[in-house]
């Protein structure tokens, strides 16, 4: 009975919801609980203050203090120092136009702007997700195809052997992962398809890809695929490796997108299926629009990954970004210069990833708030 | 009375399970069947044969005298005549309460997009969810996201309705609003069949009530005189089970 009493209770009275208790610190405050909060942290702080200020000013001072800006032969650092930067500035249009006729330089900056403004129409909270896609997988490789190749508009035609440097880095680069998108889906429902032929083809064409490494299949691009072709017919050698990277990308895009199909539940299918709207209709309508908004971290993701292994296509004699250092580094006037080189070469790669990933960074963080 | 379902003789296998077992059913236009039974009786698996969502091997389906065989075509006809109601809802998240609405109509019925519009509307208003059209289903409570899900399927203006469990899944204080949408179709004169436990609203609304068991129809019988007095031991064992509750 004793315990039944006190039991019951009934608060005519609740207690009332207030503000959160706000602790003010200041900057200092917060310094110290953030970088000083115990011994280890307050060491490992100390160390990483003490690393910079031994490395930083011999940096600084080889890198900008006693660095050759000015000049345009290597005689003019002879007697410094430091850096020399000058072979990055005396070959700077070959680093990013290649070999581009220097009249039409601007239809490569304007592929430049449109790559770059790709970044801002991804992050773009007013543009819907379709048109976002139909920018990026149709109007965005049009265009940079048109400009880059020309012979259309009034554009006058540029071969494809004239592109070197960050052309080739970036057409490869963005063409190879947009085109191979659209692959990349077929591929993860052809790998659940229920007819057993289209299964096995997607699924071999996914495994192959997947487990060869990627200069294997760019040497077939390069040199054995035109063993198969009827002869005289010659197919443009940036075509054949925009195809590798394609394929490539697209056996590795197409896990990414089979990974958020599971994601989604069967109840959305059979929703759809349900109503009466037929596979394609659904897939496209339904199940990819969620799909794509799960994956696109991961896509940017391999994005990067692939990016960088534009470099490779080196080994078949195209002349990439990266291997415009290595020729230099190799000539006779600039061969002594091979680190400033590479440290300019790394930092271009650096900086476009890097804005790349924070992009994406943005991106993902819109994506899991918004709907 | 026209007939608008006529199964027969159905049998079904999940790998060698056998999950329904020489099912005959026939429904009439207009009438209200309420489907009942323990738990892996195969009460949803019998619905979704009846418009497909399941493959059957033996025995016939007739739906609006379409007959379900692999033909997609014909699978896709009979579906646009059927509206479901999941469990679950279903609904696409990525789409707009309107939008869940126009989906089939602009996409299966072909409408233009206005029409489609004034036709989500007006159902959307008849549930009472009209004022939430342009919400994303995230942003509803479930009784009112099971409502959004039943308007959808009105939209296509189907000959049948059938609802699996629809308020199986809801917080008890939403069931109601959900059960009452149901009632108000089912007075104005549509088709339904239901797998449901609430009693009350099989004894309110239902023509007949099936009883199912291990895969078989085990009883038929109105609604009263099934929960008053049914006739075999599992289904008063079933009742006494549901009424502890
Ligand atoms: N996809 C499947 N694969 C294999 N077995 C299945 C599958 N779906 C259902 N079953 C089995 O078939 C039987 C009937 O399932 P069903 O879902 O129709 O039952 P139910 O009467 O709807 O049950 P509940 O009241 O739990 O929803 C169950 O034994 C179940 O385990
Ligand atoms: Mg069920």
């Amino acid at each position: 009975m004793a315990t039944h009493k006190t039991l019951s209770k009934v608060n005519l009275t609740p207690p009332e919801s207030r503000a959160r208790p706000q602790n003010k610190m200041t900057l200092l405050q917060k310094a110290r609980q953030r970088y000083f909060s115990n011994l280890l942290n307050s060491f490992l702080t100390l160390s990483v203050i003490i690393a910079f200020i031994l490395i930083l000013p011999p940096l600084l001072q080889w890198a900008i203090f006693d660095a050759v800006f000015i000049g345009s032969t290597q005689e003019a650092c002879e007697v410094a120092a430091g850096a020399c930067w000058l072979p990055i500035a005396a070959r700077f249009d070959l680093f990013v136009y290649g070999f581009y006729p220097e009249t039409e330089t601007w239809r490569v900056n304007l592929v430049f702007a449109a790559s770059f403004f790709t970044l801002v129409v991804l992050v773009w909270r007013r543009i819907s997700m379709k048109l976002k896609l139909v920018y990026i997988v149709a109007f965005l490789p049009a265009l940079i195809f048109v400009l880059l190749y020309g012979g259309v508009f009034g554009l006058d035609s540029v071969s494809s052997n004239k592109f070197g440097g960050l052309i080739i880095t970036i057409f490869l680069g963005l063409i190879g992962s947009i085109l191979s998108l659209p692959l990349g889906i077929f591929l993860a429902l052809g790998r659940r398809s229920t007819r057993p032929v289209i299964r096995i083809f997607c699924v071999s064409v996914i495994e192959l890809f997947r487990a060869m490494p990627m200069i294997t299949w760019l040497f077939m691009g390069a040199l054995v695929l035109q063993l198969f072709l009827p002869n005289g017919m010659e197919v443009d050698k940036m075509i054949r490796v925009v195809f590798i990277l394609v394929l490539v990308s697209a056996a590795s895009k197409a896990e990414i997108i089979r990974a958020g199909l599971q994601a989604i539940p069967v109840g959305q299918f059979e929703a759809s299926a349900a109503l009466g709207v037929g596979y394609w209709r659904t897939m496209s309508m339904v199940i990819m629009p969620q799909v794509l908004k799960v994956s696109i971290p991961a896509m940017l993701n391999s994005f990067i990954g692939m990016f960088k292994d534009t470099s490779l296509v080196a080994i078949i004699g195209l002349l990439d970004f990266l291997s415009v250092g290595m020729a230099t580094m190799n000539s006779d006037e600039w061969g002594k210069y091979g680190i400033e080189v590479y440290i300019f070469v790394a930092m271009i790669y650096f900086v476009i990833l890097f804005t790349i990933s924070r992009f994406s960074l943005t991106l993902e963080k819109q994506l899991e708030t918004g709907h | 009375m026209e007939s608008i379902i006529k199964v027969n003789k159905l049998n079904k296998w999940y790998g060698d399970f056998h999950a329904l077992v020489d099912v005959e059913l026939n429904v009439s236009l207009g009438e209200k069947i309420v489907i009942c039974g323990p738990s892996g009786s195969g009460k949803s698996t019998m619905i979704r044969c009846l418009n497909r969502l399941e493959e059957h091997q033996e025995g016939s389906i007739i739906v609006d005298d379409i007959e379900l065989t692999h033909d997609i075509k014909n699978i896709e006809a009979v579906r646009s005549e059927v509206g479901m109601v999941f469990q679950h809802f279903n609904l696409f998240p990525h789409m707009t309460v309107l939008e869940n609405c126009m989906f089939a109509l602009r996409w299966v019925r072909k409408m233009p997009e206005k029409e489609a519009k004034e036709v989500a509307m007006q159902f959307l208003k008849r549930v009472y969810i009209d004022i939430h059209a342009n919400k994303f289903p995230g942003q509803l409570s479930g009784g009112q996201q099971q409502r959004v899900a039943i308007a959808r399927a009105l939209c296509m203006k189907p000959r049948v309705m059938l609802f699996d469990e629809p308020t199986s899944a809801l917080d008890p204080e939403m069931v109601s609003e959900v059960l009452d949408t149901m009632v108000e179709l089912a007075e104005e004169g549509m088709t339904m069949l239901c797998v449901t436990h609430e009693m009350g609203f099989a004894k309110k609304i239902a023509d007949r009530v099936i009883f199912m068991d291990a895969g078989r129809i085990v009883e038929e019988a109105d609604p009263d005189s099934f929960f008053a007095n049914p006739q075999s031991q599992r289904g008063k064992d079933f009742l006494s089970q549901i009424l502890q509750h």
